[in-house]
């Protein structure tokens, strides 16, 4: 989807990119890292908003260089910033921005509802902008990037802001649409349980480098060395019983950690929990979370 | 340290703050969730003394809030906001109110230094706030609500644009004072980041508290939503012998299996109930399993109950 | 043991204003003279002190003059055309020009500037919900924000006031300027005065009102500029501040009378206020305003 070979940027004498070569497969990518990391120079790069100072960029299949106009129509950005006018209804704004990206009044007003529908608008669109909620606008951010049917959507930081109700229903609008309609999606994020939730691949980015490049699902289903068990009724009795078969339970404040040797670990905590006369409501290996490899790759 | 709200409501106009909330709030670090305009930050405002309660009483360490400003020596405030003397740098910032807080000159510019460093703002702590990212901003508000060393802290979403690697030190920091026995109060809209931090919640939409308390025993108060309870034995051809055997226990009402995932799902309103007899069964069954867990004990599930729930009632 | 207990918080609020006073007035002396609209309210003010040298300049050297114990004392002819020294019509100019720009129409726009500047700004930039969950009594918040506003109008002012003085009396020679330098302490203490007061009174209006530009504005043009010439001006601060300069005109023997600084009723009767009095008055009048202010800080609601 996009390939970068070497690819170096610099603002001055500071270099925002560095030798930087990546190759992400289509699908829905996640680019995480700090800020300042050049997280937004390689998104913008690869949007044709900036040119790189040397290296090579190609953006579903076409080269970068001087064509830049071109490929802007096969992309969708949805910034983070505000940036839908309080003044007009949804419906009309959206008609406007397709009509500038080219499409004639009629098309264009086919493609809002179309769009709005999918994201269960109901009778808001024909409200104004101004007193909409904060999940809203989100959705008619999202709703103006896509309107003119690009190939790939840039979504910056589409949950900034938003409550969990309204956040949940934002990451279930871009994975419904993106199956609906293929689209791929580049989504920059500071809050890695959205990843979680969309993307396929993972990509971090510090100081100018790719740091990792890695499949979402492989990541978080990595098990851990610990099964985690949360008893109730008396935990002390349960605490011993397991001593008695040498298994050290370690309490972190909010539920029991136990190594695991092997899979008759599992059989132990049945046991102890039965003879402690302990009520069992969770017993599971840990997996790795997005944060902990995160945090390592950055550390 | 106690915070105690009685029936405490709260009207701006005729626009609704808080209504009718009662709740003591003890040390450890307490999440309060809800959708945007829920109360959350009224019912902070309403502790710290900024709003004064329409009806209702508030009291902290026995005293009212809104008219003893010494009392106020406690509060450590982080609000949602942007609070900033933009033209001061990050230090000035925060040794001005350590000055506040009748600090030396000397010993205001020392603490306030080395709590910026312990964030991270070595660099930046010269510089102008008004260049400062919305992570360093956040930093900052941190630092000068925590470096006098109050017992109570209130947190208006701590974590908004924040990068992970910020969020990360934040909670750590947290997590250490909450061991120290401050009292933590902490309104985030990543229920993620609530989850790992604290098991302790209060949630509240429309101006009513919904629930507080640990978020387990909220769940097991909810006993007439039915809970999903999932088993995945470690032989997978044990699947069916163990969805048998549950169908013979009274409190079970139905039975799913996912071939796929390999896992049954028991749907029972007594939870309690299995929690206690399916250790038994499994280990006179014999039959060895690899992972108990509901879907329901996440924040997620139990936010979404509670808060979409509360509509109907 | 309840008087007891006061002594003790007013001795406690004494022990802190090392730490309270010198961050505030620093920050607010700093964000009162960044700020652009007092660097237009300056210039504004230094037109007329421009206007001096150039029409001094255009003067040239015309001046007749006489010595008087080795000194030149510039003369000039009067309507009869008798020549009298030339500093006693140029001070004049000074007291006047000053009472009309200065003591009324910049300095009550500096007070109303300066009062929102560090009230309001702080409403707006939030701090001041940090400072309402600080330790500090809204009495201190107030009054060092107060007082660095007066500092500041005062310093303003009065620096401006002894360059318009040198700049008009520069045409009577060393000798005007030196003879006249009591004139020049008259107007630095209306000066003060007027800051003391004024200042206290826009806090109180920035506090309370939501537009205290508007409310301000006309307080001045309908309270300080119509009822101050009228029968109940002695509501008003404006009456005070004319007795004053009335007061001590006329004892340094020019020749003034009540109507000149508006000091009569409809009868024609003199009311004008002892000086001591008056002096006495806008003190009071701003400590009411600082109390009231601590008051409307106290019961903000957030």
């Amino acid at each position: 989807m996009i390939k970068a070979t070497n690819v170096t940027k610099k603002y001055g004498g500071l270099k925002a990119l560095d030798d930087f070569s990546v190759d992400i497969p289509e699908g829905k990518i996640g680019v995480l890292g700090p800020n300042g990391a050049g997280k937004s120079t390689f998104v913008k790069i690869a949007l044709g908003l900036l040119t790189a100072t040397s290296g090579e960029i190609t953006v579903l299949g076409e080269k970068l260089t001087k064509n830049t106009t071109n490929i802007r129509k096969k992309i969708g950005y949805m910034p983070e910033h505000d940036c839908v006018p309080d003044e007009m209804t949804g419906v009309e704004f959206l008609i406007e921005m397709g009509m500038v990206s080219g499409m004639s009044l009629a098309g264009a007003t086919e493609r809002t509802h179309e769009i709005l529908g999918h994201l269960r608008m109901g009778e808001e669109k024909y409200r104004l902008i101004g007193e909409y909620s904060g999940g809203m606008r989100q959705k008619v951010k999202l709703a103006q990037g896509l309107i003119h049917a690009p190939e790939l959507i840039f979504l910056d930081e589409p949950t900034s802001g938003l409550d969990p109700n309204a956040r949940r229903e934002m990451l279930e609008t871009i994975n419904g649409l993106t199956e609906v309609s293929n689209t791929k999606v580049l989504l920059s994020t500071h809050i890695l349980q959205d990843v979680e939730m969309v993307c396929d691949t993972v990509i971090i980015v510090k100081d100018g480098k790719l740091q990792m490049q890695e499949n979402v699902e492989k990541i978080i289903g990595k098990k851990s060395n610990f099964i985690q068990v949360r008893i109730g009724g008396p935990v002390e009795d349960f605490i011993s019983e397991l001593k008695k078969k040498k298994i050290t339970a370690e309490d972190d404040g909010r539920a029991l950690i136990i190594p695991y040797k092997n899979d008759s670990t599992y059989d132990q905590i049945i046991d102890a929990t039965v003879k402690s006369n302990c009520l069992l409501y969770e017993m599971e290996r840990t997996t790795q979370s997005m944060d902990s490899v995160y945090q390592e790759i950055i550390e | 340290m106690s915070i105690r709200l009685e029936q405490v409501t709260k009207n701006y106009g005729n626009v609704q703050g808080i209504s009718n909330i009662s709740l003591e709030i003890e040390s450890g670090i307490t999440g309060i969730l809800g959708p945007n305009g829920a109360g959350k930050s009224t019912t902070m405002k309403i502790i710290l003394g900024l709003s004064r309660p329409s009806r209702g009483i508030v009291r902290v360490d026995g005293n009212d809030p809104f008219t003893d400003w010494k009392l106020k020596r406690k509060f450590g405030f982080v609000p949602e906001y942007d609070c900033f003397y933009e033209h001061m740098s990050g230090l000035d910032y925060v040794a001005y109110f350590l000055r506040m807080h009748d600090v030396d000159k000397e010993e205001a510019e020392k603490i306030a230094r080395k709590a910026l460093s312990e964030l991270g703002l070595d660099e930046a702590m010269e510089r102008k706030i008004n260049t400062y990212s919305r992570g360093m901003r956040q930093k900052t508000k941190v630092a000068r609500a925590t470096v006098f060393d109050p017992d109570i802290l209130i947190m208006d979403e701590p974590f908004q644009g924040a990068d992970p690697t910020t969020r990360g030190i934040l909670m750590k920091k947290m997590a250490e004072w909450a061991e120290k026995g401050k009292t933590i109060l902490i309104s985030s809209h990543i229920l993620h980041d609530v989850q790992s931090m604290t098991d302790n919640i209060m949630l509240i939409n429309n101006g009513k508290m919904l629930a507080y308390g640990d978020r387990h025993e909220i769940r097991k108060l909810m006993d007439n939503i039915p809970r999903p309870i999932s088993i995945v034995p470690l032989k997978k051809g044990n699947l069916r012998n163990l969805a048998k055997r549950m169908l013979d226990e009274k409190w079970t009402k139905s039975t799913t299996i996912d071939e796929d995932n390999n896992e049954l799902t028991v749907e029972t309103d007594q939870s309690e109930e299995v929690y206690m007899e399916l250790p038994r069964i499994l280990r006179n069954e014999k039959i060895s399993v690899q992972r108990i867990y509901s879907e329901d004990d996440s924040l997620d599930s139990l936010y979404e109950k509670l808060v979409e729930g509360a509509q109907w009632k | 043991m309840e008087m007891n207990n006061f002594g003790d918080e007013i001795i406690m609020f004494a022990k802190r204003t090392k730490n309270l006073f010198p961050p505030i007035v620093k920050d607010c002396t700093y964000r009162l003279l960044v700020n652009k609209m007092t660097w237009v309210l300056i210039v504004i003010l230094l037109l007329p002190c421009l206007f001096g040298i150039v029409i001094y300049n255009e003067l040239g050297d015309e001046r007749e003059y006489e010595m008087q114990d080795g000194d030149k004392v510039y003369l000039f002819p009067d309507d009869n055309g008798n020549l009298v020294p030339l500093h006693i019509d140029l001070r004049e100019n000074f007291v006047n020009q000053s009472d009309l720009f200065n003591i009324s129409f910049v300095a009550i726009i500096l007070a109303i500037l300066f009062s929102s500047e560090l009230i309001n700004e702080e409403y707006t930039q939030k701090t001041m919900q940090l400072l309402r969950t600080t330790p500090i009594h809204s009495f201190e918040i107030l009054l060092y924000r107060y007082i660095a506003g007066v500092l500041c109008m005062f310093g303003i002012l009065g620096i401006y006031s002894i360059i318009f003085y040198l700049t008009t009396m520069m045409g009577s020679g060393q000798h005007g300027i030196i003879e006249n330098l009591d004139v020049l302490l008259l107007i630095l203490k209306v000066l003060l005065l007027e800051s003391i007061a004024f200042m206290g009174i826009f806090c109180v209006f920035t506090i309370y009102f939501n537009r205290p530009f508007l409310i301000g504005i006309a307080y001045w043009i309908i309270w300080e500029s119509i009822v101050s010439g009228q029968n109940y001006q002695k509501l008003t601060v404006t009456h005070y501040l004319n007795s004053i300069l009335f007061d001590s005109t006329k004892e340094m023997s020019w020749d003034v009378v009540a109507s000149d600084y508006s000091l009569v009723n409809s009868k024609n009767d003199i009311i004008a206020t002892e000086p001591l009095t008056a002096v006495l008055i806008i003190v009071i009048i701003a400590i009411i305003t600082l109390i009231l202010g601590t008051r409307g800080l106290s019961n903000r609601q957030f």
